[in-house]
Formats: structure tokens, sequence, C-alpha cells
């Protein structure tokens, strides 16, 4: 299954009952798109390194949490004069992470995802990029690993803040 | 798979699994720290680069699961997923 046609059955599957948990202790429907987002992100990642997990009480349970903490924060808020810079625009330092990242080449990026944030194995990464065994997959990946260290090396100190 | 290429996947294990490291890998990880002065350097470098690679897939994530709402949620989109949700903050 493509990975947006998994998000959307996520949307129709367990949305209604968060929005339902929120809406009933005074959220707003922005309140219940940004708190089922942010858990989506890391019920994503749980389940590439997580292969029994219970997908629903997971993703309710940090939606649980996140919206307590959200309350917290509008009360320390209350409580404070915090300064608010909108993020409207990528920020210098974001702008700089892609010309990077893009310098390696958009199918070398796709396939170090693939492997490093999607944590998937190498004969399904073989199958999708086409390559004709699991070995020159590897050499392929490390190909794009050099490409892309060595620009980092190059940048490092210049682009030291994406790493703190 | 030449020698650099090698030396990025020693690396790789030795950031992911260094317990995993044979005798012979372990062998060829304490020349290259005796005798590559770069060594500890590509490894700090390749720890930035695994680094960024979650980055920009988390950015991507971010991207997609929006656009799905978006779609899910425009203004001229009918749905019962749709329905719903608005009914339940319209009460």
């Amino acid at each position: 299954m493509e990975r947006k046609e998994l998000i959307k059955l996520w949307y129709i599957s367990y949305f209604p009952k968060v929005a339902s948990f929120i809406s009933k202790r005074g959220g707003t429907l922005e309140d219940a798109k940004d708190i089922f987002q942010e858990s989506l992100m890391i019920l994503y990642e749980k389940r590439n390194t997580e292969f029994n997990l219970n997908e629903k009480a997971y993703l309710f349970g940090i939606c649980k949490n996140l919206w307590f903490k959200h309350l917290n924060n509008i009360s320390k808020l209350q409580n404070e004069t915090i300064d608010f810079k909108e993020e409207s625009e990528p920020s210098v330092d974001e702008n700089r992470l892609l010309k990077l990242l893009n310098s390696a080449g958009k199918k070398c990026m796709r396939l170090l995802q693939r492997f490093y944030y999607d944590n998937q194995k190498t004969e399904i990464i073989r199958e999708e990029f086409g390559f004709s065994s699991n070995h020159s997959t590897a050499v392929q990946k490390y190909k794009c690993l050099e490409k892309i260290r060595e620009t980092v090396k190059q940048n490092s100190l210049r682009y030291e803040s994406f790493f703190e | 798979m030449r020698v650099s290429l090698n030396k990025i996947a020693l690396i790789e294990k030795l950031i992911f699994n260094s317990n995993s490291l044979n005798t012979e890998e372990k062998a060829l990880f304490e020349s290259y720290k005796i005798l590559d002065s770069d060594f500890e350097l590509d490894i700090e470098n390749q720890k930035k680069t695994v680094d960024l690679i979650l980055k920009s897939g988390r950015r991507e994530l971010k991207q997609e699961i929006n656009e799905v709402y978006n779609n899910l949620f425009h203004p001229n989109s009918k749905n019962v997923l749709k329905s719903r949700i608005l009914n339940i903050f319209s009460k």
C-alpha cells in the first residue's frame, strides 16, 4: 500500500475518535488536526521498528498525551509573556539543508530514506528501485551515502546548527 | 565493493550495531583508527549524514500527512469523514 493511502486509512479509521475526545474537552478542529498529525508522525516511526504494535491503542495514547501537554502549554502561556515568531517560510537553515540533500539527487535521497527512515528491508527496496540483486542495492546505498557524506564534510562547519 | 564503500559499510555497523562486528571487522576498525587520520571525522560526518536523511524523511512525511488532510477537508470535497468531523465540532 502506498504511504498516502495508509495515511488516508488512518484518518478514516482513527481521526473521528480523536476529534471527539478533543472536542469534548473544549478543543477546536485546528487543535485536533495538529495533535492527530503529530501523533501520526510518531506512529509511523514506531511501526517501522515494532511490528506487533496495536496501532489504535498506541495512537490514541499519544493523542491523549499531546492533548494534556497542549493544555499545560496554554496554562503556562497565560502566565507568561512570550514573543512569538510566525514560521511562515522555511528558515535559512532549512533551505541550506534542502540544498545539501538535493546535491545527491532525488533518487539517492529516496533510496536512503527507505533504508534509514522507513527502516525498509533490502529485498523490498531492491524491487522498488529495480536493482538486480541485494548486493547491488547495498552498493548503491553506500555510493549515495558517500556522496552526501562528502557534501556534509565540506559544509559541516557552515551548517553546524542543523545538528544541534 | 571498492575500499571506500567497504569503509562506509563498516562505519554504518559501528554507528548502528557495533556489537555485531566480527573479528575481521574489529581488526579493520583498529587499523583504520591507527592508520587513517580522517577516520574519526568520517564517522562523525556519517552520523551527521544519517541524521540529515532522517530529518528529511520526517519533513516529507509531515508534508504527505498534511496533503492527505487538505484533500479530505478541501472546501469542495464531500466525504463521510469530513461530515462526521465537522458535525463533532458543530455541537
